[in-house]
């Protein structure tokens, strides 16, 4: 390592690489490849900070928008949105240079870490790809004969040979030449392509979430982007340093006056809470109905889409009562299905799993073996040869197959049928025979005594312990939609981004089994014996049930399973007729029946880029019994967690219930809020361009970044307002809750979602603000 | 049916107007705009049938149809002449089929973005463009075609002008388009040379080629060479390959019929046109087939290390396309023309699906087998290590193309325009002195204008036209400079044009529209940030560029008609002119109007209008 010269040793600072790169990682976007898409906070790195000091610092930061402009909160308003400052030291530096430098570097740098992070895309991979990043590049320049400008240098190769600290340490000082100034250097540098920067960093924290996994770190990229800059310089001659062009100290940046728009931003968010909070305050005061007579128990998702769906369930059919549950329903593992090479995670992002189960198919139903050989052509028609032919022969069926899937929603005669039932054609593989560990390092199945924990864990916790029907149903949900490389923004979010299918399978298999029952009757959950549980999937996009192992039902259940189906078949309608509100150019008052047809010809398009608007104006997450919100309307835009007080004296099941609530919620709202307020910025713009890469991410045409965050056309009739979750239990129950967790603790103290305790008693709303509850008088 | 067959271009391009018509108002009319332009797609698909069964019922013989003559002196006309044959009658099937399919998954695509007026517009501009593509019988008329395609490129490319990528793509995508374009326009007039009439296709395949005298001649040989650079460029081949890639910056079903689907054939087509011409030249066959087989090579293997998919099915189809070469060098006409049409309905439709390419390559890998089928048997794989490192870094900078073509052609450019640069004049007193002496010339050149070899004075404006282009390259602060440099230069160009011709009131008209353009594009520039300016200055900078629809067209096939017969350097610099000017202009409405280009760039944000003195003695 080269020793390093401390040019200012009077003050004391000391650059430190591996704090700076870790403090600079911060700022960068922390979102996973596309097909984990899981929502999370954009701003994670400020939630330490209060919600408006967080926005508006993030806003200098990123030179984003903070809010939205005056005039979406006050319409006809005069003032104009306050332009961001953002003081960048690398541009001034960049502007003296009067070389466009990034766009030097960057599509080199772009294409070696699509390439080397490349999940199957490209027909030719990467030599040494198994050797990690800076080894890899090490490698290809030392070996390649043709110049890989400006890595082939031989100025970059030695500093490529170097430590990866001694090159950070050289090129730091050739280009920047003041150590006060590193870190605001290396902050802005990789704050032009945080996209790829934090693609980088979320691989090397999570290699396990790459099915090809790959070695690389952030600080490997920032030597490498270091090197690039110093290597093009030095090629155009210029020998002009950060240092000498900024001279002066490094002070707070003086951004403009935010407070306005603060306000008004407040006064929108609170004007619809209030309309809300009042109409749940007036449905507490009414006289609770009697408990009716239960014949199916039906569980759902959390999810906005599930709930406004269960509430049409149990409008249409008095006899169903229904649940909502985050919708990995308690079964955490990793899961392989029977057509997948890889495992995928199944359960919500800060849950490590350690269980693993595998879907195995019963040998009758191997089939389509001559259609898969035809896929294979995909590809191969990229090839040269290959593709000659392919081209020659397989061109005009080409044009039919486009032709057919243009026109094929508008053609297509025989509508689905909303409800579908699978025969059990696949098995679950459940039960662990033996305590090894896979090669996953993961646990081969459950045992009985923790299928029952789980089983008796979820039941518990939404307060289903009485009042069994014949019938328990599990419908988790996924989406399925044509041309969407955002697919996984659109299934289910506490499933890690995925359809939750095999987690309602599991658990319906799980508390069928009589020897969990056994367990569960000593924990003092008596099941009937004649319940019956089920697995489900709502398909979101098409508005389409599928219900799994059917098969295992016992005939006498027939009949209501019956009406079942056809209950879900009028609220599946209804739903679609909901979303179709939604839609533009759609008649306002469109049948259901014909509002159904309409949203499957919109999933089955290639050409729609809003096949659903998925979560759009989420707002509210209510934690309560099923009374509690009878007949509100909540424009389809509430979570809704089960939940009853009455069980719950202590606390403690609601304390765990927000670990996993909080951040999956409050994940999904802030990353709609942000995508919307600046969708440039935050967002990934408009999708119509969008490229897809190394099935890692898209990025806009060839050479552009990878965009994270949301499309504009999923936010564009959003609503951007932050969380108010209301609890119904007592406020000090809630305080004590909220205590025991520091990170959700976070989250409400410093308003990145607001709380609101609804006492059950005196059907009044209390507001946390200040570490403590106060009564909130709303005003009409 | 003659009305039938104009109709063809006739009704994209009024629907383009339409468009930007409507665009103009504040509210959009996605509904009308949805409707008409699927209304006009579903009329074209049947005008391309019925031209179809126009031609079977003809016996497939082919039938060319005279307009009339736009324009007519004594060096030049240019005719309307169309032809349909079955070339003609393949593209425009090719180009209906990919306009149904592309402005159906447009209309829904494209709800509620900004610009959806635009896009429309553009693809009609677009869709007419390639039906005259196909339908031209002059190489004129070919040329025009060729134009519209390019400038609605350009369009398209920069459609998100608010960012800078697309806009930078755009720019580039342009020069290579405009330096092909001198392909054409020289071929044109070579042809011309020969024999003293229009190229019609028409006539082609009359003529018998091996007992003319043009066979032995050494013209025919630059003539073939001529549209092998312009077909060159436009086709994205050797070493123009790394644009098609790079355009990819539109939403995705601009980039399906573009580049995937049809413009990309463009050179292709031209060199089936005009295969008669160049056939019976062996060493242009060579070279055509040599173009396309280093294409394939090269392409396929920067296609096989692009792990994203645009570029990917981008790399694809100029492999392809190489192999169109190496078939029409082989003279496989019918082969080539299957193969054209087969790969730009393939290429189509892989890009307007390439959003499912996450969803399809996981279900593909999870397919049994999957492993095997995909990364198959290479040729790297046999070769050593260091050699098979070698290779991947030689795909990885795309065979270095972009890199050779900014050096040889750019770099030397700019070298040269850097280094006259200090003859520009600065200050004012300096430009005082400029006019002094202009005005001075000219009073000399009044009093003996008789006595003068105007000859001489031709060749000195024409130079100092294109030292003006030049110039105004290397101008990098002022855009008023910018735009007085290359208004002087066609103001110079257009002088000569007036000393040589006897009949000054036809060219008048020409000349008039260049200057209004330059008058009215110096005030425009004075507001970037009024949005309709834009659309304004765009016209202008169009109307400077002599693109086709302008009067100021003809001004540059007069330019090279009327003088380069007497000295044939001259045509160097109308060509230089033609391209530089081209260049400018653009990158000075982008540099303006479009997004901020980063510094150091020529266009770079520094690069705005300061003072105008049209506009400050407005207020």
């Amino acid at each position: 390592m080269t020793p390093v010269t401390k040019t200012k040793s009077d003050r004391k600072l000391q650059f430190e690489i591996d704090d700076c790169i870790n403090s600079v990682a911060h700022y960068l976007p922390n979102q996973f490849p596309i097909k984990d898409f899981i929502h999370h906070n954009t701003l994670h790195a400020f939630q330490h900070l209060s919600f408006h000091a967080g926005v508006q610092k993030a806003a200098k930061i990123f030179g984003a928008r903070a809010y939205m402009p005056t005039e979406f909160y006050a319409p006809g308003a005069e003032i104009v949105q306050p332009q961001v400052a953002s003081e960048n030291i690398r541009q001034i530096w960049l502007n003296a240079l009067n070389l466009d430098l990034d766009g030097l570097y960057q599509p080199l740098l772009f294409k070696l870490l699509a390439n080397f992070l490349d999940q199957g895309i490209a027909l030719w991979r990467m030599p040494h790809t198994q050797d990690g990043f800076w080894r890899c590049l090490q490698r290809i320049a030392a070996e390649s004969f043709l110049p890989l400008t400006p890595l082939t240098d031989k100025k970059c190769q030695s500093l490529l040979h170097q430590t990866i600290d001694g090159a950070i340490y050289f090129c730091l000082q050739q280009l920047v030449g003041d150590e006060r100034l590193y870190q605001q250097f290396i902050l802005q540098t990789l704050l032009t392509f945080p996209g790829w920067a934090g693609m980088v960093r979320v691989v090397e924290k999570n290699p396990h979430y790459m099915q090809m996994p790959r070695s690389i770190s952030l600080k490997e990229v920032v030597a490498v982007v270091l090197i690039l800059q110093y290597g093009w310089l030095r090629r155009h001659g210029k020998d002009l340093k950060v240092a000498d062009v900024y001279p002066r100290e490094f002070g707070e940046i003086n951004g403009e006056d935010l407070s306005q728009l603060q306000i008004l931003h407040d006064a929108y968010e609170w004007k619809q809470y209030t309309k809300v909070l009042s109409s749940l305050e007036e449905n507490g005061k009414r006289e609770e109905r009697p408990a009716k007579k239960v014949k199916i128990n039906a569980l759902f998702c959390i999810d906005d889409r599930e709930h406004a769906f269960s509430q049409f369930v149990e409008e249409i059919d008095e006899t169903v009562a229904t649940y909502c549950t985050p919708g990995f329903f308690a079964i955490d593992f990793v899961f392989q299905s029977a057509g997948s090479k890889f495992p995928s995670k199944q359960c919500p992002l800060p849950v490590q799993p350690k269980y693993f189960a595998r879907e195995i198919v019963k040998p009758t139903q191997q089939r389509g073996k001559l259609r898969r050989m035809f896929k294979f052509l995909y590809p191969s028609a990229n090839t040269m040869f290959r593709g000659w032919l392919i081209t020659q022969t397989l061109g005009f069926w080409a044009s039919v197959r486009l032709f057919l899937r243009v026109f094929q929603p508008f053609l297509r005669l025989s509508e689905l049928h909303p409800v579908h039932l699978r025969k059990q054609d696949t098995e679950l593989v459940l039960l662990r025979t033996d305590e090894k560990l896979n090669q996953h390092g993961l646990l081969s199945g459950y045992s009985i005594e923790e299928m029952a924990e789980r089983v008796y864990g979820l039941l518990a916790s939404i307060g289903l312990v009485t009042n069994f029907g014949e019938l328990v149903v599990l419908i988790a949900h996924g989406s399925g939609s044509a041309n969407n490389p955002h697919f996984a923004a659109y299934d289910c979010g506490a499933c890690s981004g995925r359809p939750g299918a095999p987690n309602a399978r599991a658990f319906a298999i799980m508390a069928n089994n009589p020897k969990v029952r056994k367990i569960l009757a000593t924990k003092g959950l008596h099941l009937p014996t004649h319940t019956f549980f089920l697995g489900g999937l709502h398909n979101t996009a098409t508005d389409t049930v599928t219900f799994f192992d059917c098969d295992g039902l016992p005939a006498n259940l027939q009949p209501t399973f019956l009406s079942l189906q056809k209950t879900l078949c009028k609220a599946l309608e209804k739903n679609a007729q909901d979303r179709c509100r939604n839609f533009e150019m759609i008649s306002e008052n469109i049948s259901p029946q014909h509002a159904i047809r309409h949203v499957q010809q919109r999933a089955d398009a290639i050409f729609e880029p809003r096949p659903e608007y998925n979560h759009v104006n989420n707002a509210y997450c209510i934690v309560g019994r099923r009374a509690f919100t009878e007949g509100v309307d909540f424009e389809r835009r509430s979570f809704f967690q089960s939940y009853n007080y009455e069980f719950d004296t202590k606390g403690e099941i609601l304390a765990r219930m927000l670990g996993a609530l909080v951040p999956v919620c409050g994940g999904i709202n802030l990353e709609y809020f942000f995508s919307k307020v600046d969708n440039e910025v935050y967002g990934a713009g408009t999708k119509l361009s969008h490229n897809v890469v190394g099935l890692i991410g898209v990025a806009n045409g060839v050479s552009g970044d990878l965009r994270t965050g949301l499309p504009a056309q999923m936010v564009d009739i959003h609503k951007p307002i932050r969380l108010l979750m209301v609890i119904e239990q007592l406020p000090a129950v809630v305080l004590s809750a909220i205590q025991k967790n520091n990170e959700v603790y976070e989250w409400i103290v410093n308003q990145w979602i607001h709380l609101i305790a609804f006492h059950p008693k005196e059907k009044r709303c209390y507001r946390f603000s200040e570490h403590q509850f106060a009564q909130l008088i709303l005003e009409e | 049916m003659q009305l039938i067959i104009l109709a063809t271009i006739a009704i994209p391009l009024i629907c383009a107007l339409v468009f930007v018509v409507t665009g103009l108002s504040k509210t959009p009319r996605e509904n009308f705009v949805s409707h008409t332009a699927f209304s006009a797609v579903v009329l074209l698909c049947a005008q391309a049938l019925f031209c179809f069964a126009y031609f079977l019922a003809n016996n497939l013989t082919a039938n060319s149809f005279t307009y009339g003559v736009l324009y007519h002196s004594v060096e030049y006309a240019f005719p309307l002449s169309l032809i349909l044959d079955g070339k003609a009658i393949a593209l425009l099937l090719v180009t209906a089929f990919a306009a149904l399919v592309v402005v159906k998954f447009a209309r829904y695509y494209l709800h509620k973005e900004e610009g959806y007026h635009r896009f429309f517009a553009t693809i009609f501009l677009f869709i007419g463009g390639m039906n005259l593509l196909a339908i031209a019988n002059t190489l004129d008329l070919f040329f025009v075609a060729w134009e519209i395609i390019g400038i609605s490129s350009f369009l398209l490319i920069a459609f998100y002008y608010q960012r800078q990528l697309p806009v930078k793509h755009a720019l580039l995508t342009f020069g290579v388009y405009r330096v092909a374009d001198v392909g054409l326009f020289l071929g044109a007039y070579v042809y011309h040379l020969i024999f003293r009439e229009n190229l019609f296709f028409d006539k082609l395949a009359v003529i018998d080629w091996s007992s003319h005298n043009f066979a032995d001649s050494s013209f025919s040989t630059l003539l073939g060479l001529l549209l092998l650079f312009a077909a060159v460029g436009k086709s994205a081949q050797i070493p123009f390959c790394f644009w098609l890639p790079k355009a990819m910056e539109g939403p995705t079903p601009s980039s399906a019929i573009f580049y995937g689907g049809l413009s990309i054939h463009a050179g292709v087509f031209l060199m089936l046109r005009t295969f008669p011409i160049w056939s019976h030249k062996e060493e242009v066959r060579l070279l055509v087939g040599l173009v396309g087989l280093f294409t394939a090579f090269v392409a396929s293997a920067a296609g096989r290390a692009q792990s994203n998919i645009k570029g990917q099915i981008a790399y694809a189809s100029i492999t392809q396309v190489g192999f169109m070469f190496l078939e029409l060098g082989l003279g496989w006409e019918r082969l080539v023309i299957f193969h054209l049409l087969a790969n730009a309905l393939l290429r189509c439709y892989q890009l307007l699906i390439s959003p499912s390419a996450v969803a399809e390559l996981l279900r593909l890998l999870a397919t049994p087998g999957a492993a095997t089928a995909i990364s198959d048997w290479s040729v790297e794989r046999i070769l050593p290590q260091r050699w098979r490192s070698s290779l991947y870094v030689f795909a990885l900078n795309e065979g270095y193309l972009e890199a050779f073509v900014k050096r040889v052609f750019v770099r030397r450019m700019q070298i040269l325009a850097d280094a006259i640069y200090f003859l520009v004049f600065k200050t004012p007193w300096q430009r005082g002195l400029l006019l002094l002496g202009i005005m001075g010339v000219g009073l000399w050149a009044g009093v003996h204008l008789h006595s003068l070899d105007t000859d001489l004075m031709i060749c000195v404006f024409i130079v100092l036209a294109a030292t003006c282009s030049l110039l105004a390259l290397g101008e990098k602060i002022s855009a008023e400079r910018i735009w007085t440099l290359v208004g002087t230069g066609l103001v110079l160009s257009s002088f000569t044009l007036l000393m040589h011709s006897s009949h000054f009131f036809d060219d008048s008209l020409i000349f008039l529209t260049g200057i209004g353009a330059w008058l009215l594009g110096y005030y425009l520039m004075a507001f970037p940030e009024r949005d309709h300016y834009r659309y304004g200055f765009f016209v202008c900078c169009l109307a400077l560029i002599g693109f086709p629809l302008f009067p100021t067209f003809l001004g540059e096939e007069l330019l090279l008609h009327a003088h380069s017969s007497k000295d044939k350097w001259l045509v160097a610099f109308i060509a230089a002119q033609f391209i530089l000017n081209g260049v400018i202009i653009m990158r000075l409405h982008a540099a303006i109007f479009l997004s901020q280009v980063p510094a150091g760039l020529p266009g770079s944000s520094r690069l705005k209008p300061k003072t105008n003195p049209l506009t400050t003695s407005r207020q």
